[in-house]
């Protein structure tokens, strides 16, 4: 038994270890590929835990390689705008001016009431108050009122410019 | 940079730890199953004694390494073979030999999965 309470220090030590190199956020602020790696560290760590007859490096050395990968996926991810997109995904403007963009609902799977419910969440009860809202990739949504301080009224995201400047475009083209 | 760092160190560890598995391991298996080949051969030319011999002598090697064999593999599958070891040297001392050749196959092909399941091979990854 003294094996096992010895064996669930080195688990717990090590794992506190690599959460603490890998930099965790909270559950809710996580990236896909965080969350990802989170799960499978949690649960290759509890292997040994389960089966004092495994050895404990067939589950730290996982662990390690694990860690070893996440890191280089946040620095990759640091670097190029496109790994990132890949890996976690754009946001994605949802409402731009009071107005619902539909394909990208569709795009996203998302319908009017889910779109209406995360509103009201941050306290929005009028979709034509909204300048622009936008679906972070972990899911959460964003929102700039009509009546924020910010003159422009912009939003500093090359991702979103970019899906911006594509939607007027299409616009131009449909008014024509 | 730091984190960059951290990741090199980290890919060292582990390419360490992986490579003493399999140097081990993998030699230890190989080690042992030419020690029963051995006993087995003197068997086969009649030298009970020998053979005897080469069994304790592996029996008590194996008992050894078990420790060290124990850190990277199941030790359900190490103590297996202990197990079998000590069988195989009361069989050839009381000369049940039939019964000692058919353990030591068996023996031989578990320590012939230890060492294959240290292979990087399509259906160890799978």
């Amino acid at each position: 038994m003294l094996t096992i309470v010895i064996r669930t220090v080195i688990v717990y030590a090590s794992v506190i270890g690599a959460m603490r190199l890998m930099g965790k956020r909270q559950v809710a602020d996580m990236q896909t590929s965080e969350l990802v790696i989170a799960l499978i560290i949690s649960e290759a760590a509890a292997l040994p835990l389960e089966n004092p007859s495994r050895p404990l490096l067939s589950s730290l050395v996982p662990v390690i390689i694990l860690v070893a990968l996440e890191i280089t996926i946040s620095i990759l991810m640091m670097k190029s705008r496109r790994f990132r997109g890949v890996i976690c995904g754009h946001p994605i403007v949802v409402i731009q001016n009071g107005k619902l963009i539909k394909e990208e609902m569709n795009r996203l799977r998302i319908s009017y009431e889910d779109i209406l419910s995360l509103l009201r969440q941050q306290e929005i009860f009028d979709i034509e108050s909204v300048k622009f809202a936008v679906i972070e990739p972990n899911g959460s949504l964003s929102v700039m009122k009509n009546d924020t301080g910010d003159a422009n009224g912009t939003i500093e995201s090359e991702e979103i410019k970019d899906q911006l400047n594509s939607l007027s475009e299409e616009e131009q083209e449909a008014a024509q | 940079m730091k984190r960059g760092l951290a990741v090199i160190i980290l890919l060292i560890l582990a390419a360490i730890l992986i490579s003493a598995q399999y140097l081990y391991v993998t030699s230890q298996s190989e080690l042992y199953i030419k020690m029963l080949d051995t006993a087995e051969d003197q068997l086969a030319e009649n030298e009970v004694i020998k053979a005897q011999e080469s069994i304790e002598k592996l029996d008590h090697r194996f008992v050894g390494s078990s420790g060290m064999l124990k850190l990277f593999l199941y030790h359900a599958d190490v103590d297996a073979v202990s197990v079998n070891l000590s069988m195989m040297r009361r069989y050839i001392q009381h000369g049940e030999l039939e019964e000692y050749m058919a353990l030591s196959a068996g023996t031989k092909r578990t320590l012939h999965n230890i060492r294959e399941s240290q292979q990087m091979c399509v259906h160890n990854i799978l």
